[in-house]
């Protein structure tokens, strides 16, 4: 029998606070990939797959993590006993990692070009600028010399994630960990990312280890799976027997929110008045020089006319820079549209600013992507929630007692209103977010890509949430997402977006039945894993 | 780029409008007349009457103001009271001690803060992290004229090594004026050396904890690059704001070191000025400091071009 490319056996870490060794994180780990096979790791967040990832790179965080036990060897090689000059010749011609977010994951400060010819000059490769060039055409970023010039930031997320392919596969590694690589891609995006990965992996006969949470991603892509769960792994086989016959619950969960589309059942309220109306919406922005898009400035809104109902939620689909979050932001008067209207309980609103617009500010609230960030810190989240109210002339211990009442609304109790944000996972503070929305009753609630930051088990949660104080309040949701799984349980309308114009809307029913236009079928065809479920459906009814 | 050039440019002028205005009301919103202030406690009505009259201080304050502004655009600041002579010829004779101590002070400081502050970073909770942590402890809270005292009384007075003070000429000997300035630039690198070591160790710590430090190791490059090229660099920015708000201060006068070295400085000037209540040239020091401010700011802000492209973007 010949040797694995990468074996691990019975790798278990700790938290580690100075000496002293603290939770579990990782428990007798054992996994094993031979040469060009594609293994997926799937759990949820928090399972241990990044962990993993990271320990075989050798680049757990030293500080907070420690290897208690267990052994990783690549090509027969002991990985936890090499020194790290060892390790540093191994990352890049042996094994080399691309990581979740690629904003943050690459250097802002140094252009593309360079970041990839660094990995060429710390293994002492020459011509080192035609290599990078030519990696960058071969990873589909075309006029690649302009790319190899240009920064992180004036990169779209899936141009960032070719460019951390290519450093990541300069090298021809045996061995490519990917880490979430599409989860922060809208799906059209996450398909090409997906496809070019296995176009140049099975060239150079490259093994990937694939960490997703997503079993969409998992049928279209992997040999085999390992499901992981609370730093174990729970099961492991080749995907189609563990995606025909799962056989723990953690992983049937996985698959019925990774590959079922579920439509919300008819909202019966379908005489809801319009709360807000937007008419001819522009909104163009001056284009720079961008290199996202040929000729199209990013996030410009081209004429769209929408109205939201009370008591139903529209959802607003399209992918990175169609419009979706300009519209947002034009409705709340953050930016003024260049023309068009927008009325909100019959009043029309761009005309109005300062004062006058105040008492229609509150009529119309919203809920941002990032609860990390739209929070502020050095507030309890009392204050945050009563501060609105406040401004409108409520006094400060009626304010405080609605807050109360909101946070049990939301599923906190009463008794947190002193904590601060920070003392909050992220599900709880997306709850907050919601709270201070709700806090100056609105007849309106946009809901910027509430979920996208959370985990899938927390987003069903949030979302159940956001049906539920609607079922109660009434309150009209206008859904902004990327995500159709989202939007399909979530919206009785949809809209969908790109480059700034609709191009198709109606109920939600028909849109995912029966899709108008070739660019609503490409997206429902590009979600991971449709063909698998389908396959899966009949092995299990036949 | 041009237009975050030319915007901050054009901030310059309404900043130090607001400094000059302070200097200039300096003298009208303490108590009592102008003019007596001027004067001192010993004069008399003719000697009054002829300040009011030299200064214009019979006129409406706007007034006073806009003939004041205008004679400081022409650069000038008045005449000292004491000495007679113009405000700016005794700046000016006074800034090359305050300059090359300010110079000399940055440069010998950062020199041994930068790798100081990255090795604290890299070695966290090492033994020279500790070091390091406990040397900006007390280098930011032990006074002035105890450190220079302290090292006059080593370096100076039992070992012989240095001058005690002074500040000869440049033309008597370059080496011999270096000699004297070793122990200043040592009293004022103390606390600088801290505050810089300790900016260095938290900007790196922050950025070594980003996500592109961690891509940088998967690319299996070397340590060192990691720490200079990914780490140290994305950090400078902090780094250079602390460096130029550092460099205004010394610029400003150090008032206490270069009285104690008997350096013909700014800081010298400032005391004499003060107790002899010579307002002209308090006026025209603070004038001075305000613009150093304002200035080394600006050139931060450029630099930040330099450093990040993101802001270039903007």
């Amino acid at each position: 029998m010949s040797q694995p490319l990468l074996q691990l056996h019975g790798l278990s870490a700790s938290q580690r606070d100075g000496r002293k060794l603290g939770r579990p994180v990782l428990k007798d780990v054992s996994l094993h990939l031979d040469k060009g096979e594609t293994l997926c790791v799937v759990g949820r967040s928090g399972a241990g797959k990044s962990l993993t990832a990271l320990a075989v790179m050798g680049l757990m965080p030293p500080r907070d993590m420690a290897i208690t036990g267990g052994a990783i060897r690549l090509q027969g090689e002991d990985l936890l006993n090499a020194n790290p000059k060892r390790l540093r010749q191994l990352r890049g011609p042996r094994m080399a990692m691309v990581f979740q977010e690629p904003m943050t994951a690459l250097n802002p400060l140094m252009t593309i070009g360079r970041q990839i010819e660094e990995t060429l000059a710390g293994h002492g490769v020459t011509a080192r600028r035609e290599r990078a060039i030519e990696m960058l055409k071969r990873v589909g970023l075309s006029g690649a010399a302009r790319f190899h010039a240009a920064f992180p930031h004036e990169l779209s997320g899936g141009q960032r994630q070719r460019a951390m392919i290519a450093m990541a596969l300069i090298l021809k590694p045996l061995l490519l960990i990917a880490d979430e690589p599409t989860t922060a891609l809208d799906v059209l995006t996450q398909k090409q990312i997906l496809g070019l990965l296995r176009e140049l992996t099975a060239e150079a006969g490259t093994a990937i280890v694939y960490i997703t949470h997503d079993m969409g991603v998992v049928a279209d892509i992997a040999d085999r799976v390992a499901v992981m769960h609370h730093g174990r792994i729970l099961e492991t086989g080749a995907a189609a027997d563990v995606l025909a016959h799962p056989q723990c619950a953690v992983t049937r969960a996985l698959i019925a929110a990774g590959t079922d589309i579920s439509v919300k059942p008819q909202n019966k309220n379908l005489s809801g008045e319009p709360v807000l109306t937007v008419e001819g919406l522009v909104k163009t922005y001056e284009a720079g020089k961008s290199l996202r898009r040929n000729g199209e400035t990013i996030g410009a809104v081209r004429g769209i006319s929408l109205s939201l109902r009370s008591g139903r939620t529209l959802g607003i689909i399209g992918e990175t820079g169609s419009g979706k979050t300009t519209i947002a932001r034009s409705i709340m008067r953050l930016t003024d549209p260049d023309s068009g209207t927008i009325h909100v309980g019959g009043t029309e609103l761009t005309a109005l600013s300062g004062l006058r617009l105040k008492p229609y500010r509150k009529k119309v609230q919203i809920v941002f992507q990032d609860p990390y960030r739209s929070l502020n810190p050095r507030r309890t989240i009392g204050q945050s929630i009563s501060e609105g109210p406040c401004n409108y002339g409520l006094c400060r211990k009626t304010a405080r007692e609605r807050a109360q009442r909101l946070l049990t609304l939301v599923g906190l109790t009463e008794d947190v209103i002193d904590l601060y944000p920070h003392q909050f996972s992220g599900g709880e503070r997306q709850r907050i977010a919601l709270a201070r929305a709700l806090a100056l009753e609105p007849l309106a609630l946009i809901a910027d890509e509430p979920v996208s930051a959370l985990d899938m088990a927390t987003q069903a949660t949030v979302l159940q949430l956001l049906r539920d104080i609607q079922e109660k309040t009434g309150v009209a949701i206008m859904l902004i997402t990327h995500d159709l799984r989202v939007a399909a349980q979530m919206c009785d309308d949809i809209a969908l977006l790109r480059a700034g114009r609709i191009v198709e809307s109606g109920s939600a029913a028909q849109l995912f039945s029966a899709p108008q236009t070739a660019y609503a079928r490409a997206l429902l065809n590009a979600l991971p894993g449709r063909p698998a479920k389908h396959d899966n459906k009949r092995r299990a009814s036949g | 780029m041009t237009g975050f050039v030319m915007r901050r440019i054009m901030m310059v002028f309404p900043v130090m409008g607001f400094v000059a205005l302070f200097v200039f009301l300096l003298l009208h919103l303490g108590p009592g007349d102008p003019a007596a202030i001027i004067a001192g406690d010993h004069a008399t009505p003719e000697k009054l009457a002829e300040i009011r009259a030299a200064h214009n201080l019979d006129q409406p304050i706007p007034w006073q103001f806009m003939t004041w502004i205008a004679h400081v655009l022409h650069g000038d600041l008045g005449t000292s009271l004491l000495s007679g002579l113009p405000v700016t010829t005794l700046i000016a004779s006074r800034l090359e001690p305050t300059l090359v101590l300010a110079f000399l002070t940055l440069a010998f400081s950062t020199a041994v803060a930068l790798p100081l502050g990255a090795l604290a970073a890299c070695k966290r909770d090492g033994i020279i992290d500790k070091l390091a942590t406990g040397y900006c402890v007390l280098g930011t809270s032990v006074p002035f004229f105890v450190v220079a005292y302290f090292l006059v009384l080593v370096f100076a007075i039992e070992l012989r090594l240095l001058p005690v003070q002074g500040y000869p000429d440049a033309a008597d000997g370059f080496g011999n004026l270096l000699l004297h300035l070793v122990l200043p630039v040592a009293t004022l690198s103390v606390p600088v050396i801290a505050l810089v070591t300790r900016t260095v160790k938290t900007a790196l710590l922050d950025v070594l904890s980003e996500d592109h430090v961690r891509t940088a190791r998967a690319k299996g490059i070397s340590e060192a690059s990691v720490i200079v090229f990914h780490g140290l660099r994305n950090a400078a920015l902090p780094i250079v704001t602390v460096l130029g708000n550092i460099f205004a201060l010394l610029i400003g006068g150090v008032v206490v070191t270069e009285s104690i070295f008997n350096l013909p400085g700014i800081g010298r000037l400032t005391v004499d000025a003060v107790l002899a209540r010579d307002y002209p040239i308090v006026q025209g020091i603070i004038l001075l400091a305000g613009a150093a401010h304002v200035l080394l700011n600006l050139a931060v802000d450029l630099l930040y071009l330099k450093f990040d492209p993101r802001v270039r973007y903007q």
